[in-house]
């Protein structure tokens, strides 16, 4: 499997992009398309071919110091997964979006293949700077689709979003040129090994902390939302779904994939810390869905409780939890994206995005409420989706090492869940219709066909979510068992006390 | 056969996607799908899946008889088998857990899916007839069909997690169902609600799973046999005697029992029951009546050996189910609507059934379960042909003198009454009667008055609701009587075959008989280790006979004291208006607790964070912004040809660094 055509497939995609019709936007969807599927047939393959990475090339060397900078391609089950999970979702985007970006379906398609090809580089990359680059470049397309595609606020919107991105990765940065001095590199594995040993203690506190913070802003957490809500609800419906249903993702990757394993001693010291965040984060994020009047706001909310159990169960370190997050990032990537889609598609029929305006649907478009339902209820984690799956593994772990009380805390999203999911279902598509119209409107064929697979992967993975439980069993444990063990010793150092 | 299990739930699933694909097809056109076409689906899987259950039934009897023969022919002691199970596949397997996916048929599950698919498939029927002019009527089908493939995970799951599928899969099912008719807002409401209470109980289910898997540990696969096998080991008898296992024991039972609560509509989370009858009436009888709101019971029976080392808790579902019994037996007493007359009436049956799982008689419980499938089936099918005959009229104060009209219907719902008033020898009397009869044995005679005094208010409210139906004058609106009509055939099958099984079903166990007990005989291996545990010795009370005919005299004396007060013109209160006063403030009592304690905190909590820390958030953020860009224009300003400025910080930084240079060096 060759990573670097994997990579360079999205990159040649948008660069072909630009030879499509400018005016024949269904045209330029169709091509569009049949490269995304292209794409998602060079990387869904990943997912099979197990622990790989090609050969690491000297990219450049720093000068006077001396630290040489790798370009490494590296995959295994969490990353194959999640460049899968964006593969599959990026011709659905392209069918959800003609009603949303109208004629400008060149621009679009380039933009999000840019992205795609960012993100899967984030998740590629073996080397701590070229993650970076990636990890900072997918700000630039994401951005230009909420200004360029978005609502009335898009501006501020989007220059909300990459101030937040910006300030948060700043750190990240000077932490990475500190490891970079210290190890003398910054492939990963390798700083993985030197790390504890060539950095001072003091420091270390404060590199980790940097680079949570980037992260904790991507995923995000409370109190780093104030982006969240915006962008998602100004941003096109489609390219949100991305951000919701990927871009989020890299948060939660680079903490499973960078920050751990890198920072054991620290993650393990911190964890009580990350633990309260993520469940602040779950009943904050809950709350606030409860209380929102705008569809995709009551989406951005979901997605923030949802997530932040995630980053809760992460440092627990247990070996269910590392599973059920891969699970969890799967499931929310494919349900909190399918919602995105509807819900955009839905606010081209009344030109609104407040639940007052709509109503109904279920008469009125009996394929897009039945889809929608599904969505929903996969959101809210019921047992048959993959959703449930992930949250009770997630649960089980926080139960493990915190005891009941918290899984109690963490828990109460299973009902306000619940409670927003239906509130927004009922809403939209039962009562009577808010704005009288005879006219009977429903999602075309091809909008059909590009959520549909996602809800059939929900309830697959529901029933049977053995491949990807092992996909993140076989690769990350090899790492966290560190983090782990370090957990362990200093209960029982504190114990001893 | 046990290669053919899994089709028991997937036949009624196989229908589910049939019936939903046609609903959906058919949204285009003016009338929908082919109702026959529908229809035949509908009702022909849930038959097949019967057929099924009773062909498993008799397998699994029939391996039992014969290891037993073979004992007894060579003087061995082979096991008897317990169960037909079926592995399908690996569901969850990481770290610690590894559970599969299967089923398993035991004596439990048998009786309980031959009356869930026996009169789920009756109810599939009579929907037919019911919902024949209703535009969503595949989707309808489509609806029944998957409820009834989630109960039947839910009481043939191998284990707690897959039942805990089934478990939401019906609580989903009565969320599409009460809901059903979406165009009324109200409707949404009653079904969120029901969803949501249910929600609740589903995450005490959950935890209090989890802490019962801490106490078996890990090793041991999550799995009723295990689990059941686990706690009658000796071996963990001092385990379980530690202090801080029994009161984590304590806990997570209590928890799973709120999980039951909530299924089951025992305070106190019973509000969501009565304004499901906001569904169709057939939902009615098979969700909230046969079969979901048993599933609270079946899961103590199904755990009665976890449940049986909980004394505590026992005591706590004890009282839990006689006080539901009561309160809601006297909430029957005011309603005006006769399903939700029929809906109280569920809640405090039910409680009838935890009260007798709470003082260690799991069989008379699930007995109870049994027969008030079949009356209270027949009740609400009968209280749909009502309704249906008199065109959606629901109050009992507009009814009257239909024992005329619809004497089939009478007929029907003169057995449902006959039965669970406890007259003698119809189902409700050898059930009721028999947990009275361990009640007063095992609970003691405060629980037992409790009991006896809700079955006499319970054949008051069932008598009211006859004579205003049935036995008064009418007082039908004379444009409605014009149409009063009998229920098609597809009605009329099933509300015969339950009036029928409503008088004689208790006979599968009818305890004065010596032989009579069919029903015991079927799981007494899954529950009877818990009872003994339980019950030490024989108890000695007055005679089963002498119980027998109290309770038959406080059914008497209830039926006698509802024709003294309603019969003689008196028909309860006239006018239509809603509930009012102390009736309102007792029947909505709970409604009251949950939005107290649940609600209103939770929309302040929310409220505050949304109007209050929000903007604070972003005051903060903005204010960090604006310091920046202050710091930005104070650069900007220095840059900007000052050149004394510069000159004068140049000088003073190479003075600063000059000085630790120059300590550096010394």
């Amino acid at each position: 499997m060759n990573l670097h055509l994997v990579l360079a497939a999205p990159f040649v995609a948008a660069i072909l992009g630009f030879f499509l019709s400018g005016t024949d936007a269904k045209s330029a969807q169709r091509t569009s398309l049949v490269l995304a599927l292209i794409i998602a047939g060079i990387s869904f393959p990943l997912i099979g071919a197990g622990m790989i990475a090609t050969k690491a090339v000297t990219w450049f060397s720093v000068p006077v110091v001396g630290t040489e900078i790798k370009w490494l391609l590296t995959s295994d089950g969490v990353s194959a997964w999640l460049v899968a999970l964006l593969a599959a979702l990026v011709p659905a985007t392209l069918l959800a979006a003609p009603r949303i970006v109208g004629d400008r379906m060149r621009e679009f398609a380039t933009l999000v293949f840019l992205m795609q090809g960012c993100m899967t580089g984030a998740f590629l990359s073996g080397d701590l700077l070229m993650f970076f680059g990636f990890f900072e470049a997918m700000l630039i397309p994401s951005t230009v689709l909420i200004a360029l595609f978005g609502g009335r606020d898009r501006r501020r919107a989007a220059m909300t979003f990459l101030l937040f991105s910006l300030a948060g990765s700043a750190p990240m940065f000077f932490s990475i040129w500190w490891i970079g001095l210290s190890c003398q590199t910054t492939e990963l594995s390798v700083v993985a090994t030197r790390l504890t040993s060539q950095l001072d203690p003091v420091f270390r506190p404060w590199l980790f902390g940097a680079i949570a913070l980037a992260f904790l802003v991507k995923l995000p957490v409370v109190p780093f939302h104030l982006w969240q809500a915006d962008a998602y609800s100004e941003g096109p419906a489609p390219a949100s779904a991305l951000l919701t249903g990927v871009m989020a993702k890299v948060g939660l990757f680079g903490v499973a994939r960078i920050l751990i394993p890198l920072f054991p001693v620290e993650a393990a010291r911190f964890a009580g810390v990350f633990v309260a965040i993520g469940l602040v984060t779950v009943l904050v994020g809950a709350l606030l869905a409860l209380q929102q009047s705008e569809i995709r706001r009551v989406l951005a909310f979901s997605s923030l409780s949802h997530l932040g159990l995630g980053l809760a169960a992460l440092f627990t370190f247990r070996p269910e939890a590392i599973s059920g997050v891969l699970l969890l990032m799967v499931a929310h990537g494919l349900s909190a994206a399918a919602l995105f889609f509807l819900a955009g598609i839905a606010e081209t029929w009344t030109k609104s995005s407040h639940v007052d305006d709509f109503g109904a649907l279920a008469s009125r478009s009996p394929l897009f409420a039945v889809l929608f339902s599904l969505a929903a209820l996969a959101s809210i984690g019921l047992p048959g989706t993959a959703g449930f799956v992930a949250e009770l593994l997630l649960l089980v772990s926080v139960f493990k090492v915190y005891g009941i009380w918290v899984a109690f805390a963490a828990g109460i999203t299973l009902i306000l869940s619940a409670a927003y999911t239906l509130r927004l279902v009922q809403r939209m598509l039962f009562g009577a219709p808010a704005l009288p119209s005879t006219e009977r409107q429903d999602l075309s064929v091809s909008e059909a066909l590009g959520v549909a697979p996602i809800l059939v992967a929900l309830v697959l993975f529901g029933f049977y979510p053995s491949p990807v439980l092992k996909a993140a069993r076989a690769d990350l444990l090899t790492r966290l068992p560190v983090a782990s063990a370090v957990a362990t010793e200093d209960a029982a150092h504190v114990a001893g006390r | 056969m046990e290669r053919f299990l899994w089709l028991v739930p997937a036949l009624p699933a196989l229908g589910f996607i049939i019936n939903g694909v046609l609903s959906l097809a058919g949204s285009r056109t003016a009338n929908g799908p082919s109702r026959g076409l529908s229809g035949f689906f509908a009702v022909l899987f849930p038959l097949v899946s019967f057929i099924l259950v009773v062909k498993l039934h008799l397998d699994l009897q029939a391996a039992q008889e014969s290891v037993r023969s073979i004992n007894q022919n060579l003087g061995l002691n082979l096991a008897v088998p317990t169960s037909i199970t079926q592995e399908l596949w690996s569901w969850i397997a990481t770290g610690d857990i590894n559970l599969s996916f299967g089923f398993a048929f035991d004596g439990l599950t048998s009786v309980m899916l031959l009356f869930i698919t026996g009169i789920g498939a009756l109810i599939h029927l009579y929907s037919i007839g019911y919902m024949a002019h209703d535009r969503g009527f595949a989707r309808f089908m489509a609806y029944m069909n998957l409820f009834l493939a989630s109960m039947i995970v839910l009481v043939l799951g191998n284990g707690p997690v897959v039942t805990f599928l089934g478990w939401e899969g019906v609580g989903l099912c009565s969320y599409l169902l009460i809901g059903f008719w979406h165009h009324d807002n109200a409707n949404g409401d009653a079904a969120r609600k029901a969803f949501l209470v249910n929600r609740v109980g589903d995450l005490g289910f959950l935890l209090g799973l989890f802490l019962l898997w801490q106490i078996v540990g890990a090793s041991t696969p999550l799995t009723y046999e295990a689990i059941s096998a686990w706690f009658r080991d000796p071996a963990n008898a001092t385990t379980l005697a530690t202090g801080g296992v029994a009161a984590m024991l304590t806990l997570a039972t209590l928890l799973l029992f709120l999980g039951c609560t909530g299924k089951s509509a025992q305070i106190p989370l019973v509000t969501w029951l009565p304004d499901a009858m906001a569904g169709p009436t057939p939902v009615s009888a098979l969700i909230h009546a046969a079969t979901m709101v048993t599933s609270g019971v079946f899961l103590l029976a199904r755990m009665s050996d976890v449940f049986a080392h909980a004394p505590i808790t026992m005591q706590v579902i004890a009282w839990v189910g006689a006080a539901t019994a009561a309160w809601a037996a006297i909430t029957g007493l005011f309603q005006n609507d006769i399903k939700k007359i029929l809906a109280y009436s569920t809640v405090s049956q039910l409680g009838f059934m935890f009260l007798a799982a709470g003082v260690g008689a799991f069989d008379s419980g699930l007995f109870h379960v049994f027969t008030h499938a079949f009356f209270k089936a027949v009740l609400f099918l009968g209280a749909g042909a009502v309704i249906h005959a008199l065109g959606g009229e629901q109050d009992v104060r507009k009814m009257g003198g239909l024992v005329k009209k619809l004497p089939l219907t009478f007929a029907a719902m003169f057995a449902g009454w006959y039965a669970i008033t406890g007259l003698p020898l119809g189902a409700g009397f050898w059930s009721k009667d028999l947990i009275l009869e361990k009640v007063l044995a095992q609970g003691g005679p405060v629980l037992y008055g409790i009991a006896l005094a809700t079955a006499v208010v319970t054949a008051v409210y069932m008598t009211r609701l006859m004579i205003l139906t049935f036995w008064s004058p009418s007082r039908v609106d004379h444009e409605v009587e014009h149409h009063i009509h009998e229920a098609p055939l597809s009605m009329q099958v099933p509300l015969w075959i339950l009036g029928i099984g409503s008088l004689f079903a208790g006979f599968v166990w009818a305890g004065m008989m010596p032989g009579w007990d069919w029903f015991p005989r079927q799981f007494a291996y899954v529950v009877q280790p818990a009872q003994d545990l339980l019950v030490h010795g024989e108890h000695h009370g007055p005679s089963v006979l002498l119980l027998a005919g109290v309770g038959v005299g406080a059914a008497i004396a209830g039926i006698l004291l509802a024709f003294g007060l309603f019969k003689a013109g008196r028909f309860g209160e006239h006018g239509t208006g809603e509930l009012s006063g102390a009736a309102r403030a007792w029947t909505l009592l709970w409604d009251h607790v949950h939005t107290v304690f649940g609600i209103v905190p939770t929309r302040i909590v929310s409220w505050i964070l949304d109007k209050i820390c929000q903007p604070l958030l972003n005051g903060i953020v903005r204010l960090l912004a604006y310091l920046v860009e202050l710091v930005g224009l104070v650069v900007q300003w220095l840059q900007r040809s000052r050149l004394r400025v510069n000159l004068a910080m140049s000088v003073f930084g190479l003075v600063a660094v000059l000085i630790i240079l120059a300590r550096d060096l010394l």
